[in-house]
């Protein structure tokens, strides 16, 4: 894999280097990617001392970089092969290597499969001797600066990224923007407000310049390397087993340049902790060929379409998926926007306007900030959703969607923690749900930070089980088709208590003080005792040998699937009105979420709880 | 829940007392002060100051009583597959964490630990959130073989 990397091909991608016949794939990848995989430590016990160990590889590395060139040709995947049937040949090997490399990843195998190497050591040609165990063991530790170089950005990426950058900046920025739009009338623009306009698009095109300027990255064995930073200089290298999930981005700007972005979350950190923005697509695809690290990459479009799609979603069902989020708190921005708007422009009418207004009206408004946020969400979702399809590749699952930007989100099924399906009361009544797969990584999108990597957003509800089995293989129950225990009977009472004694903070002082807005919140009593029956009488969950599952909630109703086997550690909690009822409540937690199972008796939650814990 | 066994250090409700104490001094004072000035604007001083007093004297109170209820509730146990940590006077809370799933150990002491010749132990686990078990106020010989002994059980982290 160190040789494989011998430059950037940014300045002629088309060129097939080809001095020697072909090569058996084979013996390329097997070099390349399966030896380096055991060069975890402690695989290999010993054979780094090995005076004669280090001959070997330093003999297979000059080797190895002689024959730089020809690897890398055939491993694009988005050139046309040197040898007819490359990528044929090629998919074996994946499997090969894939399989190795699941089995360490998930220390099933106490040994790395060496019988696997060996077989196909022995079927390929080899020019030098291969000490036992790999090839070429050693080639990734530290003598690396000769055969590994630092890649740099795409040269187009500077200017493909300015613009989409600087647009995400000022919508981040919005309400300042609103505030000095409306602060200056509307239209005349103050120097001030000019100065802290440019100094914001100043610092977000800085940004870019740096991420771009400074940006080096390489595949220096199974890992990547990536160093950035003008000031604050950092270096990061990214196991490819501990990848979370892997995501191409192309908006526009880079579909014309030939461009992508390639961003890899790992766990924890809550930002993205390899963001390569951007490279070319045929060098995309190189790097995340190296860094597959479980089943077989092959993102070009005729090899998804093959493959039968898990999700395939029409328009119809992205725009009633627009529909149904929630849209009350996009109403109540927009009616504040459209207040504030109205009364800077003009004082006079504004305050005509309030004298003239009818309930009406009012009622009137809030119809059209309904349909204007309706038309907005359906608005957004299709540009977000477009296109969704959503296939089973190898051991990984893949998402592709989007009208402008182009998403392709990677989740290796071995790295999902937790899939939660969401059924909204109006989604329900459709006959539809969304799925959220979340694994252990957090990223940054759009400013706000994400859990749930994969989402399917509408989901026919016969399907759901479909889904979240093909996202969790473990899962081996359909919670819609199986009888989910209740939670205990005493639970409502519990829920009544706390819910009566939340709604009277509220509710008595505005009695109190206020006149007829104190009566009507007087109905936060009946409507909190029918939302916990609602609630109470809704919740589910089940604890099988394999899976947990916990339902809650009636308007927004969603179930939790989650495996035993990612469990992190599990808890019971009881509190004062809890103990009171003789419940306890089992919180379970996994890398990055944890969920709660509804109230049972606390005998019930006890045997959860020792059942979970052994 | 049967096993769950082991106590903490008796000098654990001393630790907590002093800590309940300065917590007391440093923002309980303040407060009380806060409270009283804050209530004399609508009511009569005398009211204002008795509800102040009040309010120190249960903080006080709880200061001096608490940790001996927090005390006779926590019990810990290290099980052969698991860590179990019990805790909570008013809200309970049991803790399993798979011996497994623990990432790494960490004892530490702050100044009055020190002095008192106690540890805590915190045991992380991938779920990231915070110290998933975390014991207070063990002796500190036996936090550190805790610590030795929990941290070489390692095993696939599940993430």
């Amino acid at each position: 894999m160190v040789t494989t990397v011998s430059d950037t091909n940014d300045d002629s991608p088309t060129t097939p280097f080809i001095r020697l016949p072909p090569i058996k794939p084979d013996g390329e990848t097997e070099r390349s990617e399966a030896p380096t995989e055991l060069d975890r430590p402690g695989l290999r016990p010993g054979l780094d001392d090995e005076p004669t160990v280090r001959m070997w590889q330093d003999e297979i590395e000059d080797h190895m970089t002689e024959r730089a060139d020809e690897e890398k040709t055939s491993e694009l995947p988005g050139l046309p092969p040197p040898s007819p049937p490359s990528l044929d040949d090629l998919e074996p090997e994946d499997l090969i290597s894939e399989v190795s490399m699941l089995d360490m990843n998930s220390g099933l195998l106490p040994n790395p499969p060496t019988d696997i190497l060996v077989d196909r050591q022995t079927s390929v040609p080899q020019p030098h001797p291969a000490p036992p165990g790999g090839p070429s063991p050693l080639s990734t530790e530290p003598e690396t600066e000769k055969s590994a170089p630092w890649c740099r950005l795409h040269p187009a990426s500077l200017a493909v990224n300015l613009l989409p950058q600087a647009w995400r900046t000022a919508r981040a920025a919005w309400p300042l923007l609103l505030a000095l739009f409306i602060g200056s009338g509307g239209l005349g623009m103050g120097a001030a407000d000019l100065l802290i306009l440019l100094v914001f698009a100043g610092l977000s095109l800085w940004n870019t310049f740096i991420h771009w300027i400074t940006l080096r990255y390489r595949m220096q064995g199974s890992r990547l390397e990536i160093k950035s930073g003008l000031i604050n200089r950092q270096a990061r290298t990214i196991d490819p087993g501990r990848i979370q999930n892997m995501e191409l981005v192309q908006n526009l700007f880079h579909k014309f340049a030939g461009l992508v972005e390639l961003r890899i979350e790992t766990a924890g950190g809550s930002s993205t902790e390899g963001l390569l923005s951007a490279l070319s697509v045929e060098e995309a695809q190189r790097l995340r060929s190296h860094l597959a690290h479980v089943g077989s990459l092959t993102i070009d479009d005729e090899s998804a379409a093959e493959s039968e799609p898990l999700v395939q979603l029409s328009m119809t069902e992205i725009l009633a998926y627009g529909l149904t989020r929630r849209t009350i708190g996009t109403v109540a921005v927009l009616t504040a926007v459209a207040l504030e708007v109205l009364s800077n422009l003009d004082q006079e009418a504004t305050s005509d306007l309030a004298r003239s207004i009818q309930p009406g009206t009012i009622v009137a408004a809030f119809m059209i900030a309904f349909a204007g946020s309706w038309v907005l969400s359906a608005g957004a979702s299709m540009f977000r959703h477009f296109r969704f399809r959503m296939v089973r590749a190898g051991d990984s699952i893949k998402t592709e969607e989007g009208l402008t930007t182009r998403r392709r989100v990677e989740i290796p099924l071995a790295k999902v923690q937790l899939v939660r399906a969401d059924e909204p009361l109006t989604r329900r009544l459709m006959g539809y749900g969304t799925i959220a797969i979340e694994t252990a990584g957090l990223g940054v999108q759009d400013g706000e930070v994400r859990q749930a990597e994969g989402v399917v957003p509408m989901v026919d509800r016969d399907e759901l089980s479909n889904i979240i089995q093909a996202a969790n293989p473990r899962v081996q129950v359909n919670p819609w088709n199986t009888t989910l225990l209740p939670a205990h009977p005493r639970a409502l009472w519990r829920a009544w208590t706390a819910g009566t004694a939340q709604a009277s903070i509220i509710a008595i002082p505005a009695f109190l003080f206020l006149d007829i807005m104190g009566w009507l919140a007087l109905l936060l009593f009946p409507y909190t005792l029918i939302s916990a029956w609602f609630d109470w009488h809704w919740q589910g969950w089940l604890v099988t040998d394999t899976a947990i599952i916990s339902r809650h909630g009636f308007l927004n109703r969603q179930t939790y699937v989650l495996t035993r086997e990612k469990l992190q550690s599990i808890h019971m909690v009881q509190g004062p009105l809890m103990r009171l009822h003789g419940l306890g409540r089992v919180v379970v937690r996994v890398a990055g979420s944890q969920v709660a199972l509804p109230d049972v008796s606390k005998q019930d939650a006890a045997r959860v709880l020792a059942d979970l814990s052994r | 829940m049967s096993g769950i066994d082991q106590q903490l250090h008796p000098s654990a409700v001393t630790l907590w007392r002093l800590q309940r104490g300065l917590r007391l001094i440093i923002v309980g004072i303040p407060m009380a002060v806060g409270i009283g000035i804050g209530l004399a604007t609508v009511t009569p001083a005398l009211v204002a100051f008795l509800i102040a007093g009040m309010f120190l004297l249960g903080q006080t109170v709880l200061a001096i009583f608490w940790p001996a209820l927090e005390y006779d509730a926590f019990r810990y146990s290290v099980r052969e597959d698991d860590l179990l940590v019990v805790s909570g006077v008013l809200f309970k809370r049991w803790s399993s964490i798979p011996m497994n799933r623990i990432q790494h150990v960490d004892t530490r002491q702050g100044p009055i630990e020190r002095m008192l010749g106690l540890s805590r132990l915190l045991v992380f686990t991938a779920a990231g959130m915070s110290a998933d078990g975390s014991i207070p106020g063990l002796a500190t010989p036996i936090a550190e073989s805790m610590r030795d002994e929990l941290s070489r059980r390692g095993g696939d982290d599940g993430v």
